[in-house]
């Protein structure tokens, strides 16, 4: 924004110092992301070994099970879309989430945003509150909330609108509802920064110069706190993609998503090379997703800033 | 361009509005009328909080009046929202839209009234060579300068040709070399547009330099409309003579009324005749009011001189001198003296001087509640 680039702190740490600030993350990073990512490219091209772990064994046979099923008897190829499924579904789930996310999120972002500043902070403090329980726990409850004997159902029962329970708990609607659930706030915190910041004083600007409310919002107010809504949205839709927890307990493991796919890999397939290959396409589709997406807002701001 | 009698532009009256409600409610306006000729550049002057910025957002449609008129050319335009005003502001910080080039800026408000591609294109070009910016037309508010953002604000608002132009202290985000400059220049886009500017502002300085009328404001009242100079040489009451430019104010008691004057008798026995104004009769009190620049210092004994007194201290500040005088068994007066001869600091400290100044150029003002 206005005021240009600040030498922060320089009188703090001399600037030959502030490099060594980075080193500490630049360190975790290395180990704990970087490493672990190269054994799990380098394991996606070996054999699996009987009882889990791997063979050194050069193989591509991770990559083509994602697609193809191999013959048992003349080792032929057969394309499989199962995996491909798996996937798509959570790419959908994920996509439904972040869309549920951005509906009640934003809302309540304006809200929170508009709030008197010494108010602000409650208000704040309140979205937090989910955080406060561990998340395996607060799906557990929400499971029971929805199943066919959970108060949903029996509420419902009790009032005469159903006679057999209505099927929430395992579906994907379950799903997304729980992935909608676990990440909302990850929506509405960088929102609220970004309406935080917006200046109102251009909706005057804007209502003065001749535009009505829907202009305002579509021209003005939403261009502004896009770069919060974009935030929000990759840092719902992100994580929703390899959820593990919510897939595994409301879905009740049948309609797989990808973490509980890789997931399988490691546990009870003992097919550790599969379930790094799966990683790795994960990461990849996902990065390209997120490069085509960047490049797309840069042409569509005319390479400003 | 100067007509006769000038059509009026603005027309507001008994405009009332308070904010909040019950105890805690707060009188912004109390009962308001102006009269804003066309093609006028009007100055609303006075202190924050005097209600000057909430008339202005009155007359654009961002609040509402509690009762009153507000005529735009005639037309009532107290129940209209600011998009469908044919008004536009320049705010005091600017408000540019941030993620917008300047053209962009520029042509908002032509592009929202569904003007034609060519004339938005066209106008925008003409706005942006009207504020000497059209090189900078692609760039964007935030790689702009303080004083670039103001022209574009400028060049935005005026760019829909409104009826009226409402300025919010725009300059009081500039340094003061720009100010200087730009008070030039808005007052020469004023007279090039012949749109009406209506112009708030608490720097006296400002509205004394740029405006054609004045309206002084305090406490949600208008205290004195007029050109600079009445406002300035012929101040209605204590607030007005204060606000702008300094004063000298002496309480007198009037002892008797002689044709236009007035005789009147100062607290420490000096016995002075001055032109009377409205509201001044025999008997009672006033106060008298004395610009610094208007009092010349003299030689003790001097037959000219009306007061006597010692000089308390000097302050030379270039182009002028101010002495700090205590008169004999009086109050200290301010007298500045113009360092044009060698006489502005012949004076010095402690030194006995008399203070001659010229019946005419003292205002006696009626005494306030």
């Amino acid at each position: 924004m206005a005021g240009g680039a600040l030498e922060g702190g320089s009188a703090l740490a001399p600037p030959r110092l502030q490099r060594l600030l980075l080193l500490p993350a630049l360190a975790t990073i290395l180990l704990l992301l970087v490493v672990p990512l190269g054994f799990v490219l380098v394991y996606s091209f070996l054999t699996p070994g009987t009882y889990g772990g791997v063979v050194r064994e050069f193989s591509t046979d991770a990559y083509l099970q994602f697609l193809f099923e191999r013959d048992l008897f003349d080792e032929s190829l057969t394309f499989n879309p199962a995996y491909l499924q798996i996937y798509a579904r959570s790419f959908l789930l994920a996509a439904v989430a972040t869309a549920s996310c951005l509906l009640v999120g934003v809302p309540t972002a304006y809200f929170i945003a508009t709030r008197p500043p010494s108010r602000r902070q409650a208000w704040l403090l309140l979205v937090t509150v989910p955080y406060w329980v561990n998340l395996l726990i607060r799906t557990v409850s929400m499971l029971f909330l929805i199943r066919d004997e959970g108060p949903i159902n029996a509420g419902l029962r009790g009032l005469g609108l159903i006679e057999t329970p209505l099927r929430i708990a395992y579906t994907d609607f379950a799903v997304g509802l729980g992935l909608f659930y676990s990440y909302l706030p990850f929506m509405v915190l960088p929102v609220y920064a970004a309406i935080e910041r917006f200046d109102f004083r251009l909706v005057d600007a804007a209502y003065d110069l001749y535009a009505d409310r829907w202009t305002i919002l579509r021209k003005v107010v939403l261009p502004v706190v896009r770069p919060g809504i974009v935030a929000g949205c990759l840092l719902v839709f992100i994580p929703g993609i390899g959820a593990f927890i919510a897939p595994d307990l409301l879905g009740g493991g049948k309609n797989l998503m990808v973490g509980n796919l890789i997931a399988l890999q490691f546990q009870s397939s003992r097919n550790w090379p599969f379930g790094s290959a799966a990683a790795i396409i994960l990461l990849t589709i996902v990065l390209l997703a997120l490069l085509a997406f960047v490049r797309q807002q840069g042409k569509a701001h005319g390479g400003g800033r | 361009m100067r007509r006769s009698r000038r059509e009026s532009a603005i027309t507001v009256e008994g405009v009332r509005k308070r904010f909040g409600s019950g105890a805690q409610a707060v009188e912004a306006l109390g009962g308001v009328s102006l009269e804003i000729a066309d093609n006028a550049f009007f100055t609303l002057l006075g202190p924050s909080g005097c209600g000057k910025t909430t008339l202005l957002r009155l007359i654009a449609g961002f609040e509402q009046a509690d009762a009153g008129r507000i005529l735009l050319f005639g037309e009532d335009i107290g129940r209209l929202p600011p998009n469908r005003r044919p008004v536009n502001t320049v705010f005091q910080h600017y408000a540019l839209f941030p993620h917008m080039t300047v053209a962009e800026n520029v042509a908002f408000g032509l592009r929202r009234l569904g003007r034609p591609r060519a004339e938005v294109e066209d106008t925008v070009r003409r706005m942006l060579a009207l504020v000497k910016l059209e090189r900078l037309a692609d760039r964007r508010p935030a790689q702009l300068s303080g004083g670039q953002q103001q022209r574009v604000a400028l060049a935005r608002a005026l760019a829909p040709h409104p009826k009226l132009l409402l300025l919010d202290e725009p300059l009081s985000a500039l340094d003061l070399k720009l100010r200087q400059e730009m008070r030039v220049e808005l007052k020469q886009l004023q007279e090039e547009t012949g749109i009406t500017f209506l112009f708030v502002t608490h720097d006296q300085e400002e509205a004394l330099t740029m405006s054609d009328e004045i309206a002084v404001m305090s406490e949600g009242r208008v205290q004195q409309v007029g050109s600079p100079r009445e406002i300035y040489d012929r101040p209605k009451n204590r607030f007005v003579a204060e606000f702008i430019g300094q004063g000298n104010f002496l309480p007198v008691t009037l002892e008797r009324m002689e044709g236009g004057e007035a005789l009147c008798r100062t607290d420490f026995g000096a016995v002075i005749r001055v032109a009377a104004g409205e509201g001044i009769a025999a008997g009672g009190r006033a106060t008298l009011a004395i610009r610094p620049e208007r009092l010349r210092l003299v030689e003790p004994g001097d037959a000219r001189a009306v007061f006597s007194g010692t000089v308390e201290r000097l302050v030379y500040i270039g182009s002028d001198t101010d002495y700090r005088v205590r008169l004999d068994d009086g109050p200290p007066v301010d007298v500045r003296v113009q360092n044009a001869g060698g006489e502005a600091t012949r004076y010095a400290g402690g030194e006995r001087v008399g203070i001659a100044f010229d019946p005419a150029a003292a205002r006696l003002l009626p005494e306030e509640e």
